[in-house]
């Protein structure tokens, strides 16, 4: 391996823990407009990146500092598995460093959990439930997991507990003793005339690495607004799931798996990652060739090559599977032409895709509303006051654009879809309640 | 080329009885912080949720053939959180179905005849048996009866 190439390429490791400092920098930050909750988690993360000035950024760097660490880190594992690093003397190192990109995931799983909305309440609950597909201790786990019997405000401190106490601690702690470790080795290692390409260029922290990091920041600042996080409606405990209900990346192979194998949870979904990431820790032991020429250990990494071709193609099935979404946009531009019947089909798909019926009974229809919010009535029945009458139509699209916005007035403070409806669909919703489609001529 | 690393012999400390001592003492304060903190962390074991029948409203508002959604109380940590449950009736008999998929805990939907989760696309019939993609187990049931024309429910 000749020096003039390998000299520029940066230290993956060091970069990866570079991104993770990053991501505890940004995250510190975020804690300040975090509120834990079930409840309240969701505004309080869309308050700061909807109206905190910078907020926005700071969340997106977070976010994206989290795929980017497990990535740089991954690549660092493949190269120094490629280069036999992991073999004596360097396997206390290999081990370190394989537990810190594990930690680096429970960052970003736990990470995920944490915004309050739909999808990552759907997360929680799946948590829960593959760790009671446990064996006897089932229950247990997910009733400690949850911190109560179904998922709620209990179960997002623990996470975030964990996610912002306890992975930074282990963090702190893996990385001291790698650093000791990589020292420990160099030195041994020039005392003993053996220095190798590892130990000698372990952790390395050189200008190249500080242009490297450099560099990420930025990209980091560029995925933060070119690909800013997602987040869905309030995660709503009495509501159905929601369809929107995949995973982060990493996991989208164990997801696929789960979903191909019916009754065998516990066995894809714990025992699977379980082995494969006790066998990544272990390689040192699991390969006791002393051989380092890649030539000439070719079961080894034909062995690892295949695992990683394997968990690479699950999760491109699994993203090339996406389930259609079961709505769709409805049609909102209406011709003059339409029949008030036609017109009241999409209105109805309007207010399906704002999902009002979930709370509010529509028309007296049985099948809509849960009792917890007033009816809309275009009819006025059994008492009801016709919805069109309550409220000015100045007023009626002021609010119907914003409820949340009038909550004072209106004791509304909850709607499950964050996207505000457009001029046109309020103009649908209007005529409807108006009932101007019936006298148009 | 091989040479193990442990080239530079440590030369570490003897303990001594004072270090030992010091040890001791700090691993004891640890132990007592820790021993309530896991505690805490287990609690939910310690406690079982007691069954108790809940009203859920007059049966007439449950026709027959109907399929209707209902929220219960369950408690979990220092919240009553609201979860949905089925009532399916046929005649006389009123079927209580959780909302819970059994196969990984994502909430169903009552979508036409059956019940469908949007995390595996798994589907339950009416009555809560499997039906497609990977469930296996029936939703869970709860007991149900008619007291006094008003329907409750057992859980």
């Amino acid at each position: 391996m000749s020096d003039a190439r390998t000299a520029k390429l940066p230290h993956l490791g060091t970069l990866a823990l570079a991104v993770a400092a990053l991501g505890l920098l940004s995250g510190g930050f975020l804690a300040f407009f975090y509120a834990n909750t079930l409840e309240s988690a969701r505004d309080s993360v869309a308050y700061l990146s909807e109206e905190v000035t910078g907020g926005a950024l700071l969340r997106g760097m977070h976010h994206w500092c989290g795929s980017i660490a497990i990535v740089l880190a991954g690549l660092h594992a493949l190269r120094v598995f490629w280069r036999g690093g992991h073999k004596r003397p360097g396997h206390r190192r290999w081990i370190l460093g394989a537990a810190i990109l594990f930690v680096l995931v429970g960052f970003a799983y736990t990470g995920y959990l944490l915004p309050g909305d739909e999808r990552a309440y759907t997360g929680l609950g799946v948590m829960a439930g593959v760790a009671e597909s446990t064996p006897v201790v089932g229950e247990s786990a997910a009733a400690v997991l949850r911190g109560g019997e179904v998922v709620s405000s209990a179960m997002v401190a623990r996470i975030y507990a964990v996610h912002v106490a306890v992975l930074p601690a282990l963090l702190l702690i893996l990385v001291v003793a790698l650093v000791l470790e990589c020292r420990r080795a160099a030195s041994g290692a020039s005392a003993a005339g053996t220095a190798d390409e590892d130990s000698k260029s372990a952790l390395a922290w050189t200008n190249t690495e500080a242009a490297w990091t450099l560099g990420l920041t930025a990209l980091l600042i560029l995925l933060a607004i070119a690909m800013p996080p997602a987040l869905g409606p309030r995660a709503d405990t009495t509501g159905a799931g929601s369809p929107d209900a995949k995973p982060e990346w990493f996991l989208l192979w164990v997801n696929l798996l789960l979903k191909l194998s019916p009754g065998a949870t516990f066995l894809i979904g714990g025992v699977l990652p379980g082995a494969l990431a006790g066998a990544f820790v272990m390689l040192p032991f699991l390969s006791r060739g002393t051989e380092r020429a890649p030539a000439k250990r070719r079961v080894e990494i034909g062995v690892v090559g295949l695992t990683a071709a394997a968990l690479l193609s699950l999760t491109v099935w699994s993203l090339a599977s996406t389930p259609p979404p079961e709505e769709d946009e409805p049609a909102t531009a209406i011709g003059d032409d339409i029949t008030p019947e036609e017109f009241e089909d999409v209105a109805q798909k309007v207010i399906k895709r704002f999902r009002c019926a979930r709370c509010h009974t529509v028309d007296g229809d049985p099948d809509t509303g849960d009792g917890t919010a007033p009816p809309l009535d275009r009819e006025g029945r059994d008492g009801v006051p016709r919805f069109g009458e309550i409220y000015s139509r100045a007023f009626f699209r002021l609010k119907v654009a914003d409820p949340i916005r009038f909550w004072n007035d209106t004791g509304m403070t909850y709607t499950p879809k964050s996207r505000k409806p457009t001029p046109e669909q309020l103009d649908v919703l209007e005529r409807f309640f108006f009932q101007d489609y019936k006298q148009s001529d | 080329m091989m040479t193990p690393v442990s080239a530079s012999n440590d030369t570490k400390p003897q303990p001594t009885r004072r270090g030992l001592l010091s040890r001791g003492l700090a691993a004891a304060a640890g132990c007592l912080v820790a021993l309530p903190a896991v505690g805490a962390l287990l609690d939910p074991l310690f406690r079982s949720a007691k069954e108790k029948w809940r009203d859920l409203g007059p049966a007439a508002d449950l026709a027959d053939g109907a399929t209707k959604r209902y929220l219960i109380e369950r408690r979990a940590g220092w919240q009553a959180v609201q979860e949905p449950i089925f009532l399916v009736r046929r005649g006389e008999e009123i079927l209580a179905l959780s909302s819970v998929c059994t196969h990984l805990g994502c909430r169903v939907r009552a979508h036409k005849d059956e019940f469908r989760c949007p995390c595996h696309q798994g589907a339950f019939t009416k009555e809560g048996e499997p039906l497609r993609g990977p469930v296996t187990e029936p939703l869970a049931r709860y007991t149900t009866r008619i007291e006094r024309d008003r329907i409750q429910v057992r859980l």
